[in-house]
């Protein structure tokens, strides 16, 4: 599809998608309900000016970014681990396979009362989330490293070390940026589970707290915040995978 | 590591199983340095076994393989393979010239630099050497995997059905192309193909393995045996009888 072509669609959809909210709160007339668009603007330049809506979009964007590289880094690490040691992957797949079948929000009330309602708290239930879907996507890059790259490196002789950072974590590459790229999102579920619950600060925070003063403007503000902020962390992350590691690490 | 000095390469009574599962049945060969060895086989007849033994990826069940007085214990840099599998066996992250200077990493940089000039002159690459290999046609890989082994001076090069996945046009060229190599550099090749003009054309001993489980040697064809013209009465009897060797077999 062109570039022209998507723009103009896009924006058809993103009007006619507040034509139809407009017509919808207009019909509903429940304000504290359903806010019309023009209210929801309304708030979001109130929050602007007040400094509100960027200094929880900041620290919420901060946590985020702390437990995805926490959990993109312990992601890596076990999935080459399990990838490439069969005994360690066959005791530990049952475990694992639980430990993906949970999702972040059951996880709160436990790091809660472990670590509090702090930062470590809302970092680790984003990089458990993180960790499990980049762990996914790396054992399966690692177990399928070709094993006639495995045998070029015997012949040259290279040692364990040389044959990983030669050999293995490069051929993991292309799958490990697949599931950093998913993770993105994942990261973003995860952060309103864990401000919604433990909340003192962050977009989480302004959603909930809305719900309580019945202030449903501000919270459709809070959630489109999200979603925007989301949305230009991926678009983010897939630009820099194609300036950066196009060539040489083709994901398809 | 050091050339080692020998003059002879033998396959000595070796048998090989997996299991219990017998692949290869007492073989029992034995070559000059500089020859080229075609091995000629049904498929599952375990020619590439016989390679992988040779390659040092596999060790013998039974029997020895001996370069000089020296038994092949490991693989090593001294016997090169060129793996059939195309889109695998180059590092998809490396340029041609990186791929080529993969083995000799530890050599001076000079001297490196002038050895992957000199390769990729010999495989008609030279022209290409930035290029990665997804830009590359099946034939140039083929011919920047030759150029990686070719690098490491090898005595040996060890080649599975390296043509078998190209085209039939690029395979004669390929072939052509090898062959000249071969009378360049005086290497050891052994070369494992189901191809019985390919194998008339490239060897100057040809030996064919029965069906397996446990297969045999069933014909050795030396070097004043093979037809040199494929216009004469001789070279059309040698192809019946190595067709007849490879079919026989098929129909019990």
């Amino acid at each position: 599809m062109s570039g022209f072509r998507m723009t103009t669609l896009s924006t058809l959809s993103l009007c006619s998608f507040v034509i139809m909210w407009a017509i919808a709160a207009g019909s509903i007339g429940r304000p504290d309900l359903v806010p019309s668009p023009l209210q929801v603007v309304e708030a979001l330049k109130g929050m602007l000016s007040s400094g509100e809506i960027v200094k929880a979009t900041i620290t919420s964007l901060g946590r985020v970014v702390v437990g995805y590289l926490l959990g993109g880094v312990a992601g890596v690490v076990t999935g080459i681990i399990l990838g490439r040691i069969t005994i360690i992957r066959e005791s530990f797949s049952i475990i694992f396979d639980v430990a993906k079948g949970i999702p972040p929000i059951a996880l709160v009330p436990v790091v809660i009362m472990w670590f509090g309602i702090g930062e470590m708290s809302k970092w680790l239930v984003i990089a458990y989330v993180v960790w499990v879907v980049v762990t996914i996507s790396t054992l399966v890059g690692a177990k399928e490293v070709p094993l006639i790259r495995l045998r070029t490196a015997e012949i040259i002789g290279l040692g364990p070390l040389e044959r990983l950072y030669r050999v293995v974590l490069p051929s993991v590459v292309p799958y490990a940026l697949i599931g950093l790229r998913n993770a993105v999102g994942f990261a973003f579920v995860a952060l309103v589970s864990a401000e919604l619950i433990g909340a003192n600060s962050g977009l989480g925070q302004i959603i909930m707290d809305s719900r309580f003063a019945l202030q449903t403007d501000r919270m459709v503000v809070g959630i489109f915040v999200l979603g925007g902020v989301g949305a230009i962390c991926q678009i983010l992350f897939e630009l820099m995978e194609r300036l950066i590691l196009a060539r040489r690490f083709q994901t398809g | 590591m050091l050339a080692k000095l020998w003059t002879n390469f033998g396959i000595s009574n070796v048998s090989k199983s997996f299991g219990n599962y017998p692949i290869l049945d007492r073989i029992d060969l034995e070559f000059n340095r500089g020859s080229f060895i075609c091995v000629l086989g049904p498929s599952g007849s375990g020619k590439s076994t016989l390679l992988d033994l040779i390659a040092g990826f596999e060790r013998p069940t039974s029997g020895a393989i001996r370069l000089g007085l020296e038994e092949i214990r490991s693989a090593g840099p001294d016997r090169v393979v060129v793996f059939q599998d195309v889109s695998n066996a180059l590092f998809p992250w490396l340029t041609v010239r990186e791929n080529v200077e993969f083995g000799i990493s530890r050599l001076p940089r000079a001297e490196r630099q002038q050895r992957v000039a000199r390769v990729l002159e010999m495989v008609n690459l030279a022209n290409h050497t930035n290029k990665f290999p997804s830009e590359l046609s099946g034939g140039m890989k083929q011919r920047v995997q030759i150029a990686r082994g070719l690098a490491m001076e090898p005595d040996m090069l060890l080649m599975d059905e390296p043509f078998g996945a190209l085209d039939a046009i690029t395979r004669k060229k390929l072939q052509t192309d090898l062959k000249s190599l071969w009378e360049e550099t005086g290497k050891t090749i052994f070369f494992v193909t189901h191809d019985i003009e390919e194998a008339l054309l490239l060897a100057t001993e040809i030996v064919v393995l029965s069906t397996g489980p446990g297969a045999r040697v069933k014909e050795w064809i030396r070097r004043d045996q093979i037809p040199q013209d494929p216009a004469t009465v001789e070279y059309v009897a040698m192809k019946t009888r190595l067709e007849r060797a490879l079919d026989i077999d098929e129909d019990h």
